[in-house]
């Protein structure tokens, strides 16, 4: 065991599996009637898969993983297609393949990761630091407009928007030019007017307006901020103690389950808590990131890089929403939140940065 | 850039940005964390409800004919801190409310399950109460003042039925209760425009203490979370409101239905049905024995006489028998006929309303003295089916192109024949409806709509009664001269020495036909008018050299539609000639 511990896949699974952990605690103390028919129990049910698929994922050969982009890629974009025609609606999005009675799964959350693989297979090929920038440019942004458009069509905004700045953060990081970042620049500005003016939902364009002025709230989006940092802020130092959220219990919290997990967490452990987890993704992002001075090939840094922004940014904006710095966009927090689909591909994603880190020496395995 | 540059560049990035997260974790978290707590445990957020008006209805000019009014009502809400003793001395007293209500409220909301609601205390407070009240909202906690609007109808009885009233609404707030703003349309243009009509509550959010006051906190300011409350749309009708009260009060004690309308552009001045209801007293929850009273009202007030009501039309139809026949070429103008007072047809004998008989006539002299003999003999030649063809041209037994629930009349055609009298089609049955008499209903609506096309020309009217966009009017093709025949028959019936409709003549220039439909019913007797008395219809136009309006007034158990008809067709023409025809500083 603490040579496991020593390992880095080892740290990075232990850090993983401990935020499930917590995400699992801050669902039970949100007080359910029955515990079968529970979010907690299904949580329970996806974490035991989760756990599967990390042992699976992490005995995998990373030339396997590098064959496999492509194909799953491909997956995932027909998923989407799929759930556009036979998807469930939920809440006003088209978002849901539904799986027996009891479960349901969110094909754009699989499309974040299969992003990252196939960028990361194709700029690995192109080399990671060549000059053909231009290249590289339009294939990322063709391999991610596909998918974003596909999500904007449900409409999903808070997925299609966390696509859209993990792939701009790979794209732009590996084919960094001047120039070509302020046309790319200047161009996403000139989009974004049509796609505000017919692109999004009025419920959207009124969570966007909410943020930004509370006092033009036509649906009270507002309101839910203001609750979840009540929440948030009644935690003070050390926090409520678990099982005492009140502003939870008495459902003055929103969507607690998902989008306003952190909040309940907040409010029962207080500031401690919130460090305490906020480290947790911290030490993820980080550690795999300085590996990335270590790796040579280009595939595994792609991937590596793309897969901590990709907890990075859900941290980041989760967090952010929770407590009035962004608008409430509806991103979970990875793992930590309740549901199925975003703690499936958080899982394969943990453990795909298990398996880089514990590899990345190992030339043969991946068959250069 | 190099290699270990982005990986020390990324984290330093991922690194500031969870240090501004901390810091603004810690401000919340830590540094205000005592006021939030605060909040969390001892206050909550209220709701308020912020009621909105529902659109006004509005006529031609601008006249109010259905607003929201806002009014106080006065709310309770238990909280055990007040005085109860006090409070009940105060409300007694100064407000003069019932004991007994104030005691059903105060028991009501000490049900558990009723711990956050308001119960109405007294609706609609006048300025000295809420003076009163607003004096004491620091000592009664339990009182509260909230904003809606009541639904008023200024010139009430007048129009309602198209107008129409306002029911509940079944979606009561969980607060308040139900809300007078958000009750819906029950009837008439307040139901066909609800949506519209509509506005939509606000929501207003406030922090208040355990003792339900308001608490500023210097954290949140909630007051600007708030949902704006939108004033419903207004509506423009093309009706004369002035014009449908002065129908109103000429119809005197006779019951009925009139309508006048532009011929040009088809729109409505006035559409009026009486008896009629006041539909002030639905604008706020109204009791059973109320309720009672006004169903049990003789005369069904509730019934639209303009559109519901049809009725044989009398002799108004003899114009479309006139036209029938000249377009038919079953007569032309100089074609006469002999009136001795009845036309005998199989042994039995048709009486003209004149007994003396009118002696020769023609189709305009017969339009003018109304002979029925001569439309007994030009309607047996004609046929039931050229007949029948012709009321279905101008309309009869067709909807009318408004939006209210109408009763479209019938006529004789092919169809009812075989299937209401088994196929069978008698000569007694044909003077009959060539008359107005017999298988043969139409509405007022209708009968405007046939006068208009005499006075247009033969164009069939657009008619509406919310202004719009201009259809294409349709022709019927009838021939000049034919049309001219006609009109000038029905000039004479106003202004000839034997016209029958002389209780309208005026300046000379009204043109019109008078009808008198027979009812032989038990309940002209049960209302204690006589056994035999007549409905009566007088449709004219006006002016007869250039037609502006068509005014078509329907009179029950009028005894005759010229002597009840025609006075109120004088009132109208009068009124439009003041109103609308006058040019500026010209006195009439």
């Amino acid at each position: 065991m603490i040579d496991f511990i020593r390992k880095p896949e080892g740290k990075i699974l232990i850090v993983g599996f401990l935020i499930m952990f917590l995400g699992f605690v801050n669902l039970i103390f949100i007080k359910e009637n029955s515990f079968l028919s529970s979010y907690s129990f299904k949580q329970f049910v996806w974490i035991v898969v989760a756990v599967l698929i990390c042992i699976i994922v992490t005995r995998l050969r990373l030339q396997t993983i590098k064959n496999l982009s492509v194909p799953f890629y491909i997956f995932s974009l027909i998923l989407l297609i799929f759930v556009l025609f036979f998807g469930q609606k939920i809440s006003g999005a088209k978002s849901w393949i539904k799986i027996g009675n009891f479960m349901s799964f969110q094909p754009s959350e699989l499309v974040k990761i299969s992003f990252i693989f196939v960028i990361a297979k194709f700029y690995s090929e192109l080399g990671a630091y060549s000059k053909s920038y231009l290249v590289k440019y339009f294939l990322g942004i063709s391999f991610f407009l596909i998918p974003f458009a596909l999500i904007m069509l449900q409409p999903d905004l808070g997925s299609a928007l966390m696509l859209l700045v993990v792939s701009l953060t790979v794209i732009i990081s590996f084919s960094y030019n001047k120039k070509v970042l302020i046309v790319v620049g200047i161009l996403m500005l000139t989009l974004s007017i049509p796609i505000w003016n017919y692109g999004l939902k009025d419920y959207q364009k009124e969570r966007v307006i909410s943020f930004v002025s509370p006092e033009n709230d036509p649906s009270g989006y507002g309101y839910n901020v203001i609750q979840s940092k009540v929440a948030i802020g009644s935690g003070k130092l050390l926090g409520k103690g678990l099982g005492n959220s009140s502003q939870a219990k008495l459902k003055f919290l929103p969507e607690k389950h998902t989008d306003f997990a952190f909040s309940v967490w907040a409010e029962q452990t207080g500031f401690l808590g919130s460090i305490f987890l906020i480290g947790l993704y911290s030490f993820l992002v980080v550690y795999s990131l300085l590996f990335l001075n270590k790796i040579k090939d280009s595939f595994l840094q792609v991937l590596l890089f793309g897969l901590s922004s990709y907890f990075f940014f859900h941290l980041l904006i989760n967090i952010s929403m929770t407590i009035g710095l962004f608008p409430v966009v509806g991103i979970p927090l990875l793992m930590f939140s309740y549901g199925g689909s975003s703690l499936i591909c958080g899982a394969i994603a943990l453990s795909l940065i298990a398996l880089v880190v514990s590899d990345y020496k190992d030339v043969n395995r991946l068959g250069l | 850039m190099a290699k270990s540059e982005k990986s020390n560049l990324s984290i330093l990035i991922v690194s500031i940005l969870l240090v501004v997260i901390l810091f603004r974790l810690f401000y919340i978290q830590v540094i205000n964390g005592d006021e939030y707590r605060k909040i969390s445990s001892n206050n909550f957020l209220k709701e308020v409800i912020v009621p909105s008006p529902r659109g006004s209805i509005l006529d031609r000019f601008g006249k109010e004919i259905a607003v929201s009014e806002a009014v106080v009502n006065l709310y309770y809400k238990r909280n055990s801190k007040d005085d109860l003793d006090k409070l009940k001395k105060f409300l007694i007293s100064d407000l003069k409310i019932k004991k007994e209500i104030i005691n059903k409220t105060v028991k009501k909301s000490k049900l558990s399950n009723n711990k956050n609601k308001r119960f109405i205390l007294k609706e609609n407070l006048g300025l000295k109460n809420i003076y009163r009240v607003e004096n004491k909202l620091n000592s009664f906690l339990s009182l509260e003042l909230v904003v809606d609007y009541l639904r008023v109808y200024p010139f009430g009885n007048v129009g309602a039925h198209k107008i129409g009233y306002l029911k509940s609404n079944d979606r009561r707030d969980i607060v308040y209760g139900s809300f007078l703003s958000t009750r819906l349309g029950a009837s008439g243009l307040e139901k066909i425009f609800d949506k519209r009509l509509q506005g939509s509550n606000g929501l207003r959010f406030l922090l208040v203490d355990s003792r339900g006051r308001e608490v500023l906190s210097r954290i949140v300011s909630f007051d600007k979370k708030k949902v704006k409350n939108k004033a419903g749309e207004d509506l423009s009708l093309t009706i004369d409101i002035e014009m449908e009260k002065l129908i109103y009060s000429s119809f005197g004690d006779f019951n009925g239905a009139a309508m006048v309308h532009e011929i040009k552009t088809g729109e409505i001045l006035a559409l009026v049905s009486k008896p009629s209801f006041d539909p002030n007293k639905f604008s706020k929850s109204i009791s059973v024995p109320e309720w009672n009273k006004i169903k049990e009202k003789p005369y069904k007030p509730f019934l639209n006489r303009t559109l519901l009501s049809s009725n044989p039309p009398g002799s108004i139809i003899k114009i479309v028998t006139a036209v029938a026949a000249l377009e038919e070429g079953v007569i032309n103008e100089s074609t006469q006929h002999y009136c001795r007072g009845y036309y005998e047809l199989g042994g039995r004998k048709f009486r003209c309303w004149k007994q003396r008989g009118h002696g020769k006539v023609n189709v305009v002299s017969a339009l003018i003295t109304s002979c029925d003999v001569f439309f007994y003999k030009v309607g047996l030649s004609l046929g039931i089916k050229n007949y029948s063809k012709w009321l279905e041209n101008f309309g009869f037994s067709k909807r009318v192109t408004l939006p209210f629930s109408q009763n479209r009349g019938v006529i004789p055609s092919t169809d009812f024949i075989s299937k209401y009298l088994k196929g069978k089609w008698y000569k007694g049955d044909m003077v009959n409806v060539a008359i107005g008499q017999g298988y043969l209903t139409v509405n007022t609506v209708q009968a405007s709509i046939m006068t208009s096309i005499i006075a247009s020309n033969g164009i069939y009217p657009n008619l509406r009664i919310v202004p719009g966009d201009q259809e294409d009017n349709r022709t019927l093709g009838i021939s000049k001269k034919n049309l001219f025949l006609i009109q000038k028959g029905l000039l004479g019936v106003v202004n000839d020495r034997d016209g029958t409709g002389f209780h309208a003549r005026s300046d000379g220039k009204l043109a019109g036909k008078t009808g008198t439909a027979q009812v032989i019913s038990k309940r002209s007797k049960d209302y204690n008018l006589g056994e035999f008395k007549n409905h009566g219809w007088y449709t004219s136009y006006y002016p007869f050299e250039d037609p502006k309006i068509v005014i078509t007034v329907f009179v029950e158990n009028g005894v005759s539609g010229g002597r009840s008809g025609g006075p109120i067709t004088k009132n109208i023409v009068n009124y439009y000639k003041k109103n609308y025809l006058a040019k500026p500083g010209e006195v009439n």
